[in-house]
């Protein structure tokens, strides 16, 4: 047997059965390209800083700590570890400490705000990020230098050559001219760390309490060794670091329970604070997975159908074993036919996977490119995979039909119930694999809706934020700014405060004890607050009251040997006290540092700023009658426009700070980081779902198209025995629709196991409510029942003398 | 008189041509009968046993069983008529490949809403009657010719039909398989069992009570066979 046979005879059947072609080419072509899509986004996902040169001795360490009684990683770590480090672990041939910052960028024609990292002279010895322009050796050596990314460089100086340029930064109101030293070549979007701005750190910072204090995380800290033996020994020794430099109070409430190094390769898919630019392994296989399962579902048709529609050929089979064809000829034949089946495919699917891919890309935020070379390698080698795959159980099984047996016109029953098993255990499959996924991005969207929906504990509409004020002026200035923002129609509520909605902005942890029970830790959130900073959130308040400017002592920033504090349910329940009035009038202090007194004066319920996946953290706010640093302001308005207040904002921000960016932020945006990529998985769930669901469809079609007429004879017998049309539309349909509630019984037993532990992962979920799994279910089966309807009622109501005919 | 057929005529259209099946027939068959119908091959023998076994319908004309005008009747009620009344014997026997023969038997009685146990028991006798009890868990590609057949009658059975309609029954059978398969028609009218017989072979047809001969879609001749 030649290939130019091999190709006439596929020639012929395609011509011959159009159906069966068609379904065949489309559902492969819709399998090969989810399948090599999806793969060429995971390849994206796993090629995460691989080009850094050395990337697998390069770590970041992260604290472990515990939040809610579980041990929670961090990506950042408290600064006041470096030198402790360094001075611990000689095998740190590079370490640099890396804090990202909003700084204001003053050029002559615009006042900016930028996202800066501030770090140590080591940052290129230990992330060798290439320079297009400077010395890495030197560019970070001194305070009063800038590294600019490539954009920026172009953005201020309109060249990318911007080294002995002077950028006029101001950074905590310190307004200074720094040097450009270098520019970072254009970083390849599958980079984890992106800085715009690289700055040596300076003295002020350095003294800053954020980089000396053990409850304060400053930002990343990233180290560079020789090998990976060093990192094993590094990694090793950290728990006998911990014990010997930490401070007790800390080891005490469980707050540094542990530094974990990843290396640089694999922070991608390290959970991070929000905002960080990770991916779940999890979530990246699953898209993998499910291009694997496209890809079986569209070979799973092809089986079925060549299994079906093995009895039409089986006179072909039979004259060419009369005619002198060996088996081995047949079984090569239909690999062949499969093998070029799968080619013509292919052509369709590459084109398919030049249109999804840009469109999957901008769903996902991914650069996955077409690469040919591979693409069409990897092509190849699924063709020829898919080929045996589809083409050897029907080469195996129609090249051993007895040529006699069917020349002579009997039926090959036994061959026929295998098959007929076989297609009912594939189509199983299929469908077990449709509704697993729909079901599973049923729940992901549904989490993700209840995520955005959630009960925070705080208002989050008509608000608005300007992180971290401190660079409009003095305390007195911020305050006479906020008191503008006041004034303006609409507004309800002004405020300044430390901690912003969706883990933006700082957030400051401590460990506080009642007055005389110091054994009762509680490991509390700080968050300083300005006038009116309840009713900015809408907290609503549970006992006591809330600050006002009657009581001195609520002011923090008073010398005085008592404060006044509200806390939350949280924070009652923390510091031992059952319900909020109980908590009324103790009092409590912080378990190290200076011995000032805090007297609760107020509860209020719990509030959420950080993710759904974690514990609501227990916090006590402090009241402090001006702005303290790195606090952010809020207004909250009602009654008129968001984009009319904002405007009026910003003019009253031009005329009071104009060296200053005035950066907006709507609390809504702040917290969609939240459940932004979940709904983004949920969606590609979803497509996932959508094509395995339509390829199994077709599939059932197809099948249905060949069996229904199969039984045709058998229609007639029944209804000549009785048989009403409606029972053998019921027969018929309950032989499609059974396989579809088996698969879905297997589906959802899947998909509750993935939920179950997918939703385990959030503090804050819904219930796995079986609505779920039997709106899948009966929706499948529906489809499924209006997909073979036609068909099946067209043979139901065939008159039985034609339908014996039909044998 | 159990059946009368009067003036039936069975068309059949395609695009181009008509073509006339049946021309006329007029016929009247009593209760307890065994009737061969003979002919040559496409004079409308299988049509017209067809057509009185109500799978399919005259053109026109008039369908008498019983008291009943069968042409009168749509297609659940025929249904339920064929249920009720009828058994079928073909030549190519019919079974179905995926059941085995019990369940085939059984098939029968299934669409009369008939308790399990009932009909388990009624299979039994009638596989014991046509001496095929031994196979009843095999295929049919598991049976001889003449087993396939012998289970295809006790089908035709189980119901205790007023009406076995038997289309070549001996055509796919050797010789000792046709004989034995006559025997048991035979036995089936002399417990009187109303059979009617489309046949090739003059020898069955004599074993019937009555000979009727077609040709070109009419009957030309009705004879009483001597006992």
């Amino acid at each position: 047997m030649n290939v130019s046979m091999i190709v006439a005879a596929f020639l012929r059947q395609m011509r011959r059965h159009r159906l069966y072609t068609v379904i065949n080419v489309i559902g492969l072509a819709l399998g090969l390209a989810t399948c090599v899509t999806l793969g060429l986004i995971v390849r994206y996902e796993f090629s995460y800083d691989q080009w850094i040169p050395d990337a697998d001795n390069i770590y970041r360490l992260g604290e472990v700590e515990m939040i809610g009684g579980r041990p929670s990683e961090r990506s950042q770590a408290p600064f006041a570890l470096f030198d402790p480090l360094k001075a611990a672990f000689p095998g740190i041939s590079h370490m640099t400490r890396a804090r990202p910052a909003a700084v204001t960028v003053i050029t002559a024609s615009d006042v900016l705000s930028v996202d800066a990292t501030f770090v140590d002279p080591d940052f290129l010895q230990t992330l060798p990020y290439p320079l297009l322009y400077g010395d890495a050796r030197t560019a970070l050596s001194r305070p009063g230098q800038i590294i600019l990314s490539e954009e920026k460089a172009r953005a201020y100086f309109h060249t990318t050559d911007a080294v002995g340029q002077k950028l006029t930064v101001d950074h905590d109101g310190h307004k200074t001219d720094l040097l450009v030293t270098g520019v970072l070549r254009a970083l390849p979007a599958n980079t984890t760390l992106q800085p715009e701005m690289l700055i040596p750190l300076d003295s002020p910072m350095l003294g800053s309490e954020v980089f000396t204090q053990w409850g304060m995380v400053g930002g990343y800290l990233f180290l560079h060794v020789d090998n990976p033996s060093e990192a094993r020994g590094i990694q090793a020794g950290m728990a006998g670091f911990i014990a010997a430099h930490t401070p007790e109070e800390v080891r005490k409430a469980g707050a540094l329970r542990d530094l974990r190094l990843r290396a640089l390769p694999s922070l991608h898919f390290l959970d991070g604070e929000i905002g960080d630019s990770t991916a779940s392994r999890n979530a990246v296989l699953a898209l993998g997975l499910i291009g694997l399962l496209a890809l079986l579902s569209a070979v799973i048709n092809t089986v079925n159908l060549s299994t079906a529609r093995g009895l039409l050929r089986a006179r072909e089979v039979a004259m060419r074993k009369t005619l002198g064809a060996s088996r081995r000829d047949l079984v090569v034949q239909f690999l062949g036919e499969a093998i070029l089946l799968a080619g013509c495919a292919a052509v369709p699917a590459l084109a398919l996977v030049e249109v999804a891919l840009p469109a999957i890309n901008a769903l996902g935020g991914w650069g996955a490119t077409v690469s040919y070379p591979l693409v069409l390698s990897g092509m190849l080698t699924l063709i020829v995979l898919v080929g045996v795959l589809a083409g050897a159980y029907p080469a195996v099984w129609l090249s051993a039909y007895d040529p006699a047996r069917v020349l002579a016109g009997s039926r090959m029953p036994n061959m026929g119930r295998m098959g007929s098993r076989l297609r009912l255990m594939l189509v199983i499959v299929q469908f077990s694999f449709a509704i697993g996924l729909s079901v599973s991005a049923l729940v992901v969207l549904r989490q993700s809706a209840f995520v955005r929906d959630l009960d925070r504990g705080f208002q989050r509409n008509g608000l608005l934020f300007t992180p971290v004020i401190d660079d409009v002026g003095t305390p007195s200035a911020r305050v006479a700014l906020m008191d503008e923002f006041r004034r303006v129609r609409g507004v309800t509520a002004v405020s300044d405060f430390y901690s912003m909605p969706g883990g933006n902005g700082f957030s400051t942890t401590d460990y506080f004890a009642p007055v005389g029970a110091p054994e009762q830790h509680a490991y509390m959130q700080w968050q300083d607050t300005g006038r009116d900073y309840f009713a900015l959130f809408g907290l609503r308040l549970l006992a006591g009251r809330m600050f006002d400017d009657v009581h001195g002592e609520d002011d923090r920033l008073h010398e005085s040997a008592e404060h006044s504090v509200v806390i939350d349910e949280s924070g009652a329940r923390a510091l031992g006290f059952v319900t909020p009035q109980a908590a009324l009038g103790q009092v409590f202090r912080k378990e190290h540092g200076r011995s000032t007194i805090f007297r609760v004066v107020g509860v209020v319920n719990d509030v959420r700023l950080g993710s759904a996946r974690d514990a609501v953290r227990p916090s006590v706010y402090f009241h402090t009658g001006q702005p303290v640093r790195f606090m952010s302001a809020g207004v909250r308005f009602e009654g008129r426009s968001e984009r009319e207040v904002e405007g009026d904002l910003r003019t009253i921000w031009h005329r009071m700070a104009p060296d200053v960016a005035f950066r907006p932020l709507r609390a809504t945006d702040l917290l969609s980081e939240d459940y932004r990529d979940d709904e983004k998985h949920g969606q590609l769930l979803a497509m996932g779902a959508g094509v395995a669901i339509f390829i199994a469809l077709m599939g059932m079609y197809a099948l249905s198209s060949f069996t229904v007429a199969r039984r045709m004879f058998e229609v007639g017998i029944r209804k000549t025995l009785g048989a009403t049309t409606g029972r053998v539309l019921g027969l018929l349909m309950g032989q499609f629709l059974r396989p579809v509630l088996g698969a879905g019984v297997i589906g959802c037993v899947l998909a509750w196991m993935a939920m179950r532990s997918w939703l385990s992962g959030f503090d804050a979920r819904i219930a796995l409510s079986p609505a779920y799994f039997v709106g899948v279910v009966v929706t499948a089966a529906l489809v499924a029942a209006l997909t073979v309807l036609f068909q099946t009622l067209r043979v139901a109501r065939a008159e039985p003398a034609r339908a014996l005919r039909a044998e | 008189m159990l059946i009368e057929l009067n003036h039936i005529q069975r068309l059949y259209r395609s695009d181009e041509v008509e073509t006339t099946a049946l021309h006329d027939i007029e016929l009247g068959i009593g209760s307890g009968e065994f009737v061969a119908i003979m002919g040559p091959s496409g004079c409308g023998k299988s049509t017209l046993l067809n057509i009185l076994g109500t799978i399919d319908r005259p053109t026109h004309g008039a369908y008498i069983f019983g008291e009943q005008d069968l042409t009168k009747l749509n297609e659940a009620a025929l249904a339920a008529f064929r249920r009720e009344n009828l058994g079928y014997v073909f030549q190519s026997f019919n079974l179905i490949d995926e059941l085995t023969i019990e369940e085939n038997i059984e098939l029968a009685l299934i669409y009369r809403n008939m308790p399990k146990s009932e009909r388990r028991e009624r299979v039994a006798q009638a596989m014991d009657r046509v001496s095929i009890g031994h196979r009843a868990r095999h295929y049919p590609s598991q049976l001889s010719g003449g087993q396939q057949q012998r289970a295809a009658i006790a089908r035709a059975i189980v119901g205790q039909p007023r009406l076995i309609l038997a289309d070549e029954p001996t055509g796919n059978l050797d010789t000792e398989n046709g004989a034995q398969v006559m025997d048991i028609l035979q036995g089936l009218n002399d417990e009187g069992a109303t059979i009617i017989m489309v046949t090739h072979s003059p020898s069955h047809a004599d074993l019937a009570k009555r000979r009727v001969d077609m040709l070109d879609g009419q009957i030309v001749v009705s004879v009483r066979n001597a006992i």
